[in-house]
């Protein structure tokens, strides 16, 4: 079994034996990672969920991937550049088949022990149902050897892999992958189909069981690996013609495409049904909170773990303004906007709070620092201490109550957004005027009045009718709730891409780079650390400003550090500093998983995703810490080892004293 | 009239007297070469001048006022810029940002100019960039045209050092700290940065103090040069004056064996 | 030699006023911290006086509580502080390693139980449960060495704590989805670890008793390892300087896998004897007791495994008699001892006034805070603090955010801590 490695330069046309140690070795590494994923429970929670019906549910899957994954692995070579490409051929497939093999044994052999020994006292998801379900319904016994022969016959998928050329792999892959995402999307789709009039596909493309008919996912499997052969390059020709277009051409693009996502995110809550409203609006919660703390970590590189004080002070803050409940005797008993400056006047405090003493810390101090600060605060908001200010334990209820309405409302009043908005474009109209006329410009003078009488009339129109079309969101009605978050939203958006290329987001830049360089070119590291940690607190809170309205009622302990760590894996698995990575990265994290209380669109995964957001992270900062969306800087950087060679940049090197 | 005046600069770590009592001067428009052996204390020197460690004891008068212990960033502002001996970029920003962010103590738009583009913040930046790309062309081509808008790690070494320079010029300073602009460069490239040193005073005007161990640099270079060795200054004058100095080739070669 | 005027009445304040203002404000923190400490204290120690505190016995057990808890935190310390001496950064999974050692005493200890050995020879019992704590931990830190931080060798500092946090949750939640979220309940212990024994007058809980004595033996051991042993001197050697640790002939691989295996087991005894202690555990038992070790070892001085102990021991202390000091506060600060810190505050913002003046342009902002807090302290002390007293309800529930104050207190006052940090020379920021 176990046969030797022949070097494969000694003769470059024989094929390389098959090397069964590391096969084995890999096997071992894929049996113990699939018991582990049936002993937490994830097969059999996810047994009744089928993904292709009746092939496969997603129990089955949930171990599936990893002869798949193993398969392929036990035969992967890196190739550099210029390199001999190894050479495929059978020893590929048996070192998969052998691979999946051995996995599989180990977990029929798990499967066997625990039916013949009660595990259940110590490992409680060990259940007979599961039991069952590892066995195929047959006895244990034969079970094991189902999954010995399936996990050979995955594992042996695995490896033909490489016999494939790269343009069938790819679109084999992504076969694979279009009909797993549109299986999940069954709740999303479906809605979309109802909306849209197409019910029936409903029926077509899927089962009673929530995943997709076998039907469709042949349909769909052919159908992508068509259009890879079809369209091939013409997805390449756009990117390129995009990236060859000059930089003005290319922000106004992107500039609308984020205009047209902002729109459809405005339209597609009306086809949605309640739950998966309930879901984007998490997800527009956690994007808005994940754009703050963007700032803070990818832009200015403070690794900020206690983000969750500044959300909760924003949602307490709300919640004192706004509750008739408020435990003490302050009760202004403002309106939602009425609370709003009080929520970024406190965020800014606890910004400067937290942000001073952690000034001078190095990087890993500050993270802790920050860290106990999220702690302090959630314990403050708790203590019987301030009871009579925040509540205790017992919370805050009845935030943003209307009397009117007799639930937690966010009413806004159109007059007001057209003052606002009027007066922010006078404003800008009057500078450029002044500008124009220092420039002697007569025509530029005269667009700025244009400017100037918009904005005024806008105002004046605003002041008269301060009600017209006044909009009124109720918490419960997630639906209104998703769009008015994707306002704030498409603010913190604006924000951070404002700053990004401003004098302020070069001087964060040049201070995640080199902090002491860049004190040395002149940036006040004091000053520039306070505003990234402030206007990361501002977004945050507004955050929590929302949340506590939508949820009406607050409790400390809705504010654990969890939370933090959710927002960090959601700006790092989409890539620090990039605003599409981290808008995608809550998008697809929160939307599929959900944050730490709130499902997402896979309930099922409740339980785990807590599991799944540590291995993300891990993942990510082994294989691609600059994010799946990397900001073009940023790519570079965090490859430490690469820049390490650099020996001319070794920033550690001895400095002569 | 002296632009810097150094009095009695001593600093210590822990027990180590890097600078025991340093006294120097440099008056406005003068290139000063300060050499030394390894260890003698020169990069020390440079540190404490531009505030990355406040003195001991010691007064740093600049321009007429004491800028001792300010921090390196109010220090930049009041026109001392400096580069360093391993070369420090800002390797993921382009090279364009690199010297853009050194204006950063000369312009002054904040957060809110640059969220609703005020004509302020534009025409910052237009000058910003302006300058940016006026101080690069002083390198001829080599960081300019396409290169400005790629990242400052492409660059090749002597690249990087000369954007470094571009990078301090950028911050409009008076009095510019080179340490070892050279090291490391090939004899060519060290041949036109010793031109491009003395033309960084004729043409713009700056006051420059020079770290350096290649003696031709020095010779080309100085109007005077001062040497360090264990902290203190042992001799100070033109290059021929201090190249015959006998405490000089001492501190450089060792006291001779019979001498003693 | 030009001629120039000689530093100013009041000096130029020729700095920016938003850096001056964030030193004046970092100066004020500090001073309330400091403030706040010193009235708890003296407060304390003024209502114990007065035959208003806690008796003597009571005292006692809170001390001894500090010291068992003090004595926990520092062996899990020991782990953070060695990987931080030798690798640079914060091994934030370790809180989970000395879990899983606390889970494992749980199982063991359960499993013998109902073997019946727990009762019949309840000595070889616990040194199986302490073998086998020991033995889980050491496994689960080299581990996740292997898996997680292997890779990441001269990655940005910042890059292996992100990674540790997410081995931190992955650990967690595995340990939740195998064995469940339920509280796990330790085994009675027998009854002479639960009777009292006297130990210098005191009367102690045999069980804090064994767990100070196993912890002081555990450290020992450690100190003799690491002083005494080759891989010890390996491990100080690389903790120095890796490079040349390489270049003299050790392995450093096997070095550093041996801190992350020394750490993880000295988690192990912490983990034991916390499930012993406290009889209970789950799976977010590691949280707080890791983010407090942490806090242990900066107070010690990071990378200093004397420290580490010390900081440990002073952290329970301080924890264990904090709530108690908070109580302190209720003690009506006399008027004499009012104007005492007003003038005292007059001196200090005198001081301030003449640093100012002085011209040295060192440290402004503390001259200035100086000047402020000086004043604001006479303001206090006169129209303020005289018979001032306040009272903190539920001052229990403040445990732990005494312990995250302390953590701030130290980094913000005194950033090496109590013994001073010992960092690998690479690593020193």
């Amino acid at each position: 079994m176990t046969a030797p490695t022949t070097a494969p330069t000694t003769a470059p046309t024989t094929l390389p034996a098959v090397d069964g140690a590391k096969a084995l070795r890999v096997g071992a590494i894929a049996g113990v990672t699939a018991i582990f994923i049936a002993a937490i429970g994830m097969v059999e929670v996810f047994d009744d969920h089928s993904v292709i019906d009746p092939l496969l549910s997603l129990g089955y899957l949930s171990i599936a991937w990893i002869p798949l994954l193993f398969g392929y692995r036990a035969t992967h070579q890196l190739v550099l550049e210029g390199m001999e490409p190894p050479k495929t051929g059978a020893h590929n497939l048996i070192s998969g088949a052998l691979t999946g093999a051995f996995g599989g044994a180990m977990l029929g052999g798990f499967a066997l022990l625990v039916d013949t020994v009660d595990v259940r006292e110590i490992l409680i998801n060990v259940t007979p149902r599961l039991i069952e379900i590892l066995a195929f319904g047959q006895s244990a016994a034969v079970g094991a050897l189902i999954l010995i022969a399936l996990g050979g016959a995955i594992g042996a998928l695995g490896g033909a892999f490489h016999l494939m050329s790269n343009h069938w792999r790819r679109a084999v892959s992504s076969a694979f992958l279009w009909i797993l995402i549109v299986g999940f999307l069954e709740l999303v789709l479906g809605n979309v189909f109802k909306g849209f009039g197409v019910g029936f596909l409903n029926d077509v493309v899927y089962s009673e069981s929530r995943g997709i008919t076998t039907g469709a996912a042949v349909v769909i499997g052919v159908a992508v690996v068509a259009m890879h052969f079809g369209f091939a390059g013409s997805a390449a020709a756009v990117r390129e013609r995009f990236l060859s277009l000059p930089e003005a051409k290319r922000r106004s693009t992107g500039f609308i495409v984020a205009v047209t996502l902002m729109a459809v995110g405005m339209v597609v809550p009306s086809v949605f049904g309640p739950f998966l409203n309930e879901v984007l609006a998490t997800v527009g919660l956690f994007m808005l909170m994940a754009l703050g703390l963007n700032i803070v970590v990818g832009y200015a590189g403070l690794l900020d773990l206690g983000y969750v004080a500044f959300f909760a002070v924003g949602a307490y803050t709300m919640a004192v303004f706004s509750s008739p409940l408020t435990p003490g005797d302050f009760t202004p008993e403002m309106a939602f906007y009425s609370a709003l400056p009080f929520v970024i006047i406190m965020a800014t405090i606890a910004g400067i709070i937290v942000g001073t003493p952690v000034i001078r810390m190095r990087g890993d101090y500050l993270a802790i620092v920050t860290l106990a600060f999220g702690e302090i605060a959630r314990l403050v908001f708790q203590a019987d201490w301030l009871k009579g200010m925040f509540g205790g334990a017992q919370g805050i209820l009845r935030i943003g109550w209307s009397e009117a309405v007799g639930k937690s409302t966010i009413v806004t009043m159109f007059g007001y957004v057209l003052v606002a908005v009027g007066g922010v474009v006078g404003l800008i109209g009057f500078l450029r005027w002044r500008s124009a006329r220092a420039d002697d410009d007569a025509s530029s003078a005269k667009k700025a009045g244009i400017w100037i009488g918009l904005g005024t009339t806008a105002a004046v129109i605003g002041l008269l009718f301060p009600d017209f079309a006044s909009w009124t969101v109720t918490g419960i009605d997630s639906e209104a709730v998703f769009r008015l978050v994707l306002v704030f939203v498409a603010l913190a958006a604006f924000i951070s891409w404002r700053l990004q290329d401003s004098r302020i987001g070069r001087a964060w830049m040049a201070m995640r780079e080199d902090e002491q360089v860049a004190e040395t070119m002149g940036i006040n590291v004091v000053t520039a650390k306070l505003l990234a940690f402030i206007i990361g607190a501002i977004l945050a809170a507004l955050g929590g400003a929302l949340f506590a309205v939508k949820i009406g009622t607050i409790f400390p302990s809705s504010f654990k550090i969890v939370q933090s760590i959710i927002i960090l894996v959601v700006v790092i698995v989409g890539g620090m500093g990039s605003l599409r990575g981290v808008a995608v990265g809550a998008l697809v994290l929160i939307g599929v998983l959900g944050g730490p209380t709130q499902p997402g669109m896979l309930r099922e995964f409740q339980e785990f995703k807590l599991l799944i957001y540590g291995v993300l992270l891990v993942y990510m900062m082994l294989q691609r810490p600059e994010g799946l969306i990397p900001s073009a800087r940023r790519s570079r950087e965090l490859h430490g080892d690469e820049l390490k060679q650099d020996v001319w940049l070794d920033k550690d090197g001895e400095e002569e004293v | 009239m002296a632009l810097l005046e150094i009095t009695g600069l001593v600093k210590q770590f822990g027990g180590l007297q890097a600078l025991g009592g340093v006294d120097f001067h440099i008056d406005e428009g003068e290139i000063v070469s300060v050499i030394g052996p390894n260890g003698a204390g020169k990069t020390t020197f440079f540190n404490v001048i531009s505030g990355m460690f406040p003195p001991d004891e010691g007064e740093i008068i600049f321009d007429d006022r004491d800028v001792a212990g300010l921090t390196p960033d109010q220090i930049t502002r009041r026109g001392i810029a400096r580069t360093f001996q391993n070369v420090r970029l800002f390797p993921n920003m382009t090279i364009l940002e690199n010297v853009m962010v050194a204006q950063h103590s000369r312009t002054s738009k904040g957060v809110f100019a640059a969220l609703f583009q005020t004509p302020g913040f534009r025409k910052e930046e237009a000058l910003i960039r302006e300058r940016a790309r006026d101080v690069l062309g002083f390198f001829g081509t080599r960081l300019t045209g396409y290169r400005f808008d790629q990242p400052a790690f492409t660059l090749s070494y002597a690249n990087r050092r000369r954007l470094e320079i571009a990078r301090a010029m950028g911050t409009e300073p008076r009095l510019l700290l080179l340490d070892e602009p050279t090291a490391g460069m090939n004899p060519s490239e060290t041949a036109e940065l010793t031109g491009l040193i003395t033309k960084l005073r004729d043409e713009r005007g700056f006051t420059i103090v020079v770290i350096e161990h290649e003696m031709k640099v020095v010779r080309d270079v100085s109007d005077r040069v001062v040497v360090l060795d264990h902290g203190v200054q042992i001799a100070q004058g033109t290059y021929d004056e201090v190249s015959t100095n006998e405490d000089v080739i001492e501190a450089y070669l060792g006291r001779p064996a019979e001498s003693r | 030699m030009a001629t120039r005027t000689k530093s100013q009445p009041l000096m130029r304040l020729n700095q920016d006023v938003s850096t001056l203002a964030v030193d004046v404000f970092l100066f004020a923190m500090k001073v309330a911290l400091i403030f706040f400490t010193l009235w708890a204290i003296v407060g304390t120690v003024a209502l114990q006086v007065n035959g208003q505190g806690l008796t003597g016995a009571a005292w006692g057990d809170l001390v001894v509580g500090g010291l068992s808890q003090g004595f926990m935190y520092g062996l899990i310390a020991l782990g953070y502080s060695m990987v931080y001496g030798v690798l640079g950064f914060i091994n934030f999974a370790h809180g989970e390693v000395f879990m899983a050692g606390a889970m494992t005493g749980y199982f063991v200890a359960d499993a013998l139980f109902d073997a019946g050995l727990w009762e019949n020879a309840f000595i070889l019992a616990i040194l199986i449960v302490l073998l086998s704590s020991v033995v889980t931990s050491t496994v689960v830190a080299v581990l996740v060495e292997r898996i997680a931080y292997r890779k990441l060798r001269g990655a940005p500092r910042l890059i292996p704590l992100i990674t540790s946090i997410g081995m931190s949750f992955f650990l967690q939640y595995s340990v939740k989805g195998l064995f469940g979220a339920s509280f796990k309940t330790f085994p009675q212990l027998p009854e002479g670890l639960q009777n009292r024994v006297s130990v210098f007058g005191l009367e102690v809980e045999g069980i804090k008793l064994l767990v100070i004595v196993a912890a002081i033996v555990s450290m020992l051991a450690l100190w003799f390892f690491v002083e005494r042993s080759r891989t010890g001197r390996a491990i100080r050697a690389v903790s120095e300087d890796k490079e040349i640790a390489g270049l003299m002939g050790i392995d450093v691989n096997r070095t550093i896998v041996m801190t992350f295996a020394v750490g993880g087991a000295m988690a192990g005894v912490g983990g034991m004897l916390w499930a012993m202690l406290f009889r209970k555990v789950f799976f977010l038992t590691g949280f707080l007791p890791g983010i407090k070790a942490f806090t242990a070892a900066v107070l010690g001085g990071i990378g200093n495994l004397g420290g580490a102990m010390l900081g440990g021991v002073t952290l329970g202390l301080v924890e264990a008699s904090g709530p108690n000091m908070l109580g302190g506060l209720s003690w009506a600060i006399p008027t004499w001892l009012a104007y005492l810190a007003a003038a005292f505050g007059a001196v200090v913002a005198y001081w301030g006034v003449h640093r100012l003046r002085s011209g040295d342009v060192r440290k402004v902002g503390v001259s200035l805070g100086m000047l402020v807090m000086g004043v604001v302290g006479v303001f206090m002390g006169i129209f303020v603090l005289p018979g001032f007293s306040a009272t903190v309800p539920g001052a229990s529930q403040l445990k732990d955010m005494i312990a995250f104050i302390v953590l701030i207190g130290v980094l913000m006052v005194r950033p090496a801590g109590l013994l001073g940090e010992r960092l690998a020379s690479e690593e020193r920021a």
